[in-house]
């Protein structure tokens, strides 16, 4: 990762239709960290509240701090209020080592692509 | 110094230096994450996210795989050693958004010391052993797996 990334954060969104379910997906690049923290919760809330289920692409995510991990965490407790989810897609191996050493891979669900994240969303019935 | 842009050159420099210290990639990625917590601790709680005031980070090798990073600040007095951390698996399970950073130090480090610094500030010396560290690892992706 160049450098200058280990301070910035850049993150793409967009709306997906899954089994006539929407589906908010937000992919971040960068690192979460002090600087870029406040970004990290805006961009994941705006996300949130495009759909109930939410995706977070962590897989060029190079680093992610205890406040980023916090700020998951209560993200998906949102979505969980809303009647949702929130799914991880791809976490770099960092991210994953810290999710694992923080207890927070018990808390959050992960998935190695999108469509495998989707697999158990079903259809809503008229 | 404290202020916008003191963690990202932090982080450049101590990229530079841990690969003479320890070899495995991850192993570097959770130093710098027990480093970057406790400086982020000194900056929000020391000095109050106030821009200007000195945070001095030094680190050598104490003997073959043991290193220590000492953090040096001109804040109140704060011994977080003495503060019990929470338990992260708790924490993840009430889904708290703040409270992992003094845990994150104390499972990563192997000993941390404060001393009082003569004329106010503290020094916050954070013990790594490349071992422990590789031991860490292990445990967390064997439980996982």
């Amino acid at each position: 990762m160049p450098r200058d990334l280990d301070s910035h954060l850049i993150s793409m969104s967009r709306l997906r239709l899954h089994n006539g379910q929407d589906v908010s997906c937000v992919r971040f690049r960068g690192s979460v960290r002090k600087s870029t923290e406040d970004s990290f919760r805006q961009r994941l809330d705006e996300s949130g509240r495009r759909a109930a289920h939410l995706l977070v692409d962590l897989s060029e995510v190079e680093y992610l701090c205890s406040s980023g991990l916090g700020i998951l965490l209560e993200q998906s407790a949102t979505q969980e209020r809303q009647g949702g989810w929130l799914r991880l897609i791809s976490p770099s191996q960092t991210v994953s080592m810290i999710l694992r050493l923080s207890g927070a891979a018990a808390s959050l669900a992960w998935f190695p692509a999108e469509d495998e994240a989707l697999d158990d969303l079903r259809g809503q019935a008229a | 110094m404290s202020g916008p842009g003191a963690l990202g050159r932090l982080v450049t420099r101590m990229r530079e230096i841990l690969p003479a210290v320890i070899r495995k990639p991850e192993e570097r990625a959770l130093a710098l994450l027990a480093v970057e917590e406790a400086a982020v601790n000194i900056l929000e709680h020391g000095y109050q996210n106030e821009a200007g005031r000195p945070l001095t980070i030094r680190m050598s090798v104490v003997e073959d795989d043991r290193f220590q990073v000492i953090l040096r600040d001109r804040a109140p007095l704060a011994d977080i050693t003495r503060i019990a951390p929470g338990d992260l698996k708790e924490l993840a399970r009430r889904r708290a958004s703040r409270g992992r950073g003094l845990a994150l130090m104390r499972l990563l480090t192997t000993e941390m010391i404060h001393r009082p610094r003569p004329g106010g500030g503290n020094d916050l010396v954070l013990l790594f052993d490349a071992n422990h560290l590789t031991r860490v690892v292990e445990e967390h992706f064997r439980n996982a797996a």
